[in-house]
């Protein structure tokens, strides 16, 4: 594996980030994975993540040069966890499946100009590796803290017994 | 042709930026030093301050610029007197943040730079200290959107 210090240092942050996504869905039952915090004007913590990690696996494919995924962005936002254990399966499919696109066989051209095929998104329609990258890495992070805000506000508002 | 990071990094930063000051506008001074679920959580002029200055902090380390001053715990004390106020204080750092990743700029990604902090003995790529400057803002700005979400919903 090439010893690229952006795909090293992505890695280690996107990394990061699955995990404490994982954190904070595990454990949590179909009601609270589905709550909406502030009403509909907000996304539950499973709409969050859904959309957060194929969002990750499409920027991360765009950004090796990689096939592009199979990606639905509407139906991200109509997402439920029916059975908690189910769902944590998918968060671990697509976790695994983003940490495998940041150990490609050879060395990434961050210049090279990747197209976005309207997938994205509001993005642009033609991005450089780099962008693609660094959008990833950010995005996700993004929606991990508001899913981990989002089990903080639904712990508070119905503690264990 | 300019460095790809460098140019990546700017338009995803003027993109924060953009969703910042969307979350920012129009809200009440009550709405702005809010804390959401009490002393725990900070109110989203505080997170504003918090993170913007951490970004310029990190692109800093990142490009191998002069460190800025800081007192990070002062950071989450801030409160805006209004809207106004505060949108001066983002544009002012973001404009900062830009002049640092400014195109023509030189950057090695595989050096190795100090945390800013200078009592933490680390070491981290160049490369790090870019992504982590990125990551962090936007994981300041999804909470200054949920923060202005629980306000509005808490006034229905």
């Amino acid at each position: 594996m090439p010893t690229d210090p952006v795909l090293a240092s992505a890695r280690q942050l996107v990394g990061e980030s699955l995990k404490e996504l994982r954190a904070s869905v595990e454990g949590l039952p179909a009601e609270a994975l589905n709550w909406r915090p502030a009403g509909d004007a907000s996304n539950s913590i499973a709409v969050l993540a859904t959309h957060a990690l194929g969002a990750s696996r499409l920027w991360l494919s765009m950004a090796m040069g990689a096939p592009l995924p199979k990606r639905d962005r509407d139906s991200e936002f109509r997402a439920s966890a029916g059975d908690p254990a189910a769902f944590l399966r998918f968060v671990d499919e697509l976790s695994g499946d983003c940490l495998s696109l940041l150990r490609p066989a050879e060395e990434v051209d961050w210049t090279a100009m990747r197209n976005t095929y309207g997938r994205g998104g509001d993005a642009p329609p033609e991005v450089a590796a780099a962008y693609a990258l660094i959008h990833a890495t950010e995005h996700l992070r993004g929606h991990v803290d508001q899913i981990s805000l989002t089990r903080q506000l639904w712990e508070a508002r119905s503690p264990a017994p | 042709m300019p460095d790809p990071l460098l140019t990546s990094a700017r338009d995803l930063l003027r993109r924060n930026g953009d969703d910042m000051r969307a979350a920012i506008e129009g809200l009440p001074p009550d709405a702005l030093n809010w804390r959401p679920a009490g002393d725990d959580t900070s109110s989203i002029a505080a997170i504003a301050n918090h993170s913007l200055t951490s970004t310029r902090q990190w692109l800093a380390v990142a490009v191998d610029a002069p460190l800025p001053a800081r007192d990070r715990p002062t950071e989450f004390e801030y409160t805006a007197r209004d809207a106004a106020e505060l949108l001066a204080l983002v544009d002012g750092l973001f404009e900062d943040c830009l002049s640092l990743v400014d195109k023509s700029r030189t950057v090695d990604w595989s050096a190795l730079r100090k945390h800013w902090d200078a009592t933490r003995d680390i070491e981290l790529f160049a490369a790090w200290a870019l992504l982590h400057a990125l990551e962090h803002l936007r994981e300041h700005v999804g909470q200054i959107s949920l923060t202005r979400q629980l306000w509005e919903a808490r006034r229905l």
